[in-house]
């Protein structure tokens, strides 16, 4: 990717690249998101890293990763570097955190868009290697992700302990320094008041519940992403195994509950559905949080088979294009709130196929 | 020095009372034990295991060590760590360990690494990074395929070539 990530992602096709394909459970799974934390030795953590240090230990793991020749779009970026646009693009893109998007100093990140890859340097952790999905593919996200971090670990030498495993600036990473993590949609049990269940059923099998953009993010249009909170003591298998166990469980509960709001009120839901599209297919000005919340109900839509002339990939495709940054990148401009309001309105009618006349 | 209790002058005093009164001067108040309590002074609470460690680390010497004790590498105390939550280095684990591991049992029900080592396994093991890497690319070349993407699929078939070469010439040296 030569471009800057403006002009890379302002077309949909590039844009649903990995969000917007489909997979295995993508009515409720949307993506998987699986991410290894890894630290040098000889570099002190995040909190205790000079600038100078910071350029020295970046220009260190982009020479090393460069070398990894993942695939032949492999790019590096330093985030430093960017706007602030293209840094929220790829934030939104869920290819860099919060913390990497808006943060200070060197830093920077790796990343193959065909092979769904993206290492952040000098995030919380100096390494953050993450492999990303549609639908539910754990197991095999995970295979990648060793792969590369076994490829990485003979270019550099991470900050290992025989007792605690790999070395994490947080404690709560330390150990495997894993993280799974799927993105559920889940409409029907947020509308059944259900899903305090799940987040008390979760806590007790400790695994976390967090919001559309992960960690320190708010729960947006009925999407929640479920992953692992203990990294240490359960081996990358067992970790995996945990969560594969739960997540049917989850899925199902999810459909079962679709299906009985379906046969006691169909009509009532229907008429919400109906009424989501209606707005989105016409309304002139419209926020990124009420197209999410929208989107969200034309998804469950879809995916009963309510909303006949769109798929799955096509909504999915349109939660990814309404994001602030992503209507910008399409307009292919900076724009005020309320100019990115109109922007997102005429888009998702544009998308929908707004009947003529109207 | 020890001191008679102010109330009856019998017993030795073991309670120390700083009373204020209402102008807000100071004035203490030296007791007995039994005095104390009919005056309705709250008994102390026994001193803790940490306060009496803490004094007998005092007497020895040791205690600025013990409880300031910073990493050698990057300066972090365990103090400073648990404002910020966030270790300074990787050696602080090894400097802090009688500490980290009570916390890590209480974040993770567990205080040792489970199994896989095998990324540092691998680092130490440059040998098979090529043939690591050939399985990675073959693994790549089947979907690439799948994909009907043939530039790539090329590119990655000769990539797969100069390593088995250079695999075979490594054998023959070592052979």
């Amino acid at each position: 990717m030569a471009e800057s990530p403006r002009s890379y992602f302002s077309s949909p096709e590039r844009a649903g690249t990995w969000m917007a394909s489909d997979g295995p459970d993508h009515d409720v799974v949307v993506t998987t998101r699986i991410r290894l934390a890894r630290n040098l030795e000889g570099f002190p953590f995040r909190s205790r890293l000079s600038d100078e240090r910071s350029r020295e230990l970046v220009a260190l793991l982009r020479e090393r990763l460069g070398g990894l020749e993942l695939a032949k779009d492999q790019a590096w970026l330093a985030l430093d570097e960017l706007e602030e646009l293209d840094r929220e693009l790829l934030f939104e893109h869920h290819l860099i955190s919060l913390e990497l998007a808006r943060g200070s100093g060197p830093r920077g990140v790796f990343f193959s868009l065909n092979r769904h890859v993206s290492v952040m340097v000098n995030e919380e952790d100096h390494l953050r290697l993450q492999v990303l999905g549609p639908g539910q593919n754990l197991a095999g996200l995970l295979e990648q992700l060793r792969d590369l971090d076994q490829l990485l670990a003979r270019r550099v030498a991470y900050a290992y302990h025989p007792r605690f495993g790999y070395l994490t600036s947080c404690p709560t990473n330390v150990g495997t320094g894993l993280r799974l993590s799927v993105m559920l949609h889940l409409p029907a049990l947020v509308y059944s008041k259900e899903i305090e269940k799940v987040f008390n059923s979760a806590a007790k099998m400790k695994l976390a519940v967090r919001g559309f953009y992960g960690e320190g993010t708010s729960y947006l249009g009925d999407f929640f992403q479920v992953s692992n909170q203990v990294t240490l003591g359960r081996s990358l298998e067992k970790l995996l195994q945990d969560l594969t166990k739960v997540l049917p469980k989850l899925v199902d509960q999810e459909r079962g509950v679709r299906r009985t709001i379906l046969e006691e009120n169909g009509k009532g839901l229907e008429d919400r559905i109906w009424r989501a599209f209606g707005v989105l297919s016409h309304a002139r000005r419209i926020n990124s949080q009420e197209a999410l919340e929208l989107l969200s109900q034309v998804r469950l839509g879809v995916s009963l088979g309510i909303l006949r002339g769109l798929d799955l990939k096509a909504v999915n495709e349109l939660l990814v294009m309404s994001q602030p940054a992503h209507v910008q990148a399409r307009e292919k401009r900076e724009l005020k709130e309320e100019e990115r309001d109109l922007a997102r309105a005429r888009y998702i009618r544009q998308r929908l196929g707004e009947p003529s006349g109207a | 020095m020890s001191m008679y209790c102010q109330r009856c002058q019998k017993e030795a005093a073991s309670v120390h009372v700083t009373e204020i009164n209402g102008e807000g001067a100071k004035s203490e108040v030296h007791l007995c034990e039994e005095c104390a309590k009919a005056k309705g002074v709250p008994p102390v609470p026994s001193p803790s295991v940490f306060a009496l460690f803490k004094e007998l680390m005092d007497k020895t010497g040791t205690a600025s060590r013990t409880r300031d004790r910073q990493c050698p590498k990057c300066g972090m105390s365990f103090g400073e760590f648990k404002s910020k939550g966030r270790f300074g280095c990787p050696h602080d684990y090894e400097v802090f360990q009688s500490r980290v591991i009570p916390l890590l049992e209480r974040i993770h029900g567990a205080s040792e690494h489970a199994g896989d080592a095998d990324a540092v396994a691998a680092e130490r093991d440059a040998a098979d990074s090529t043939a690591l890497e050939l399985r990675r690319l073959r693994k790549d070349l089947q979907r690439v395929i799948k994909n009907e993407e043939y530039e790539e699929a090329a590119r990655i078939r000769d990539r797969i070539q100069t390593l088995e070469k250079q695999l075979q010439e490594g054998g023959e040296l070592d052979g």
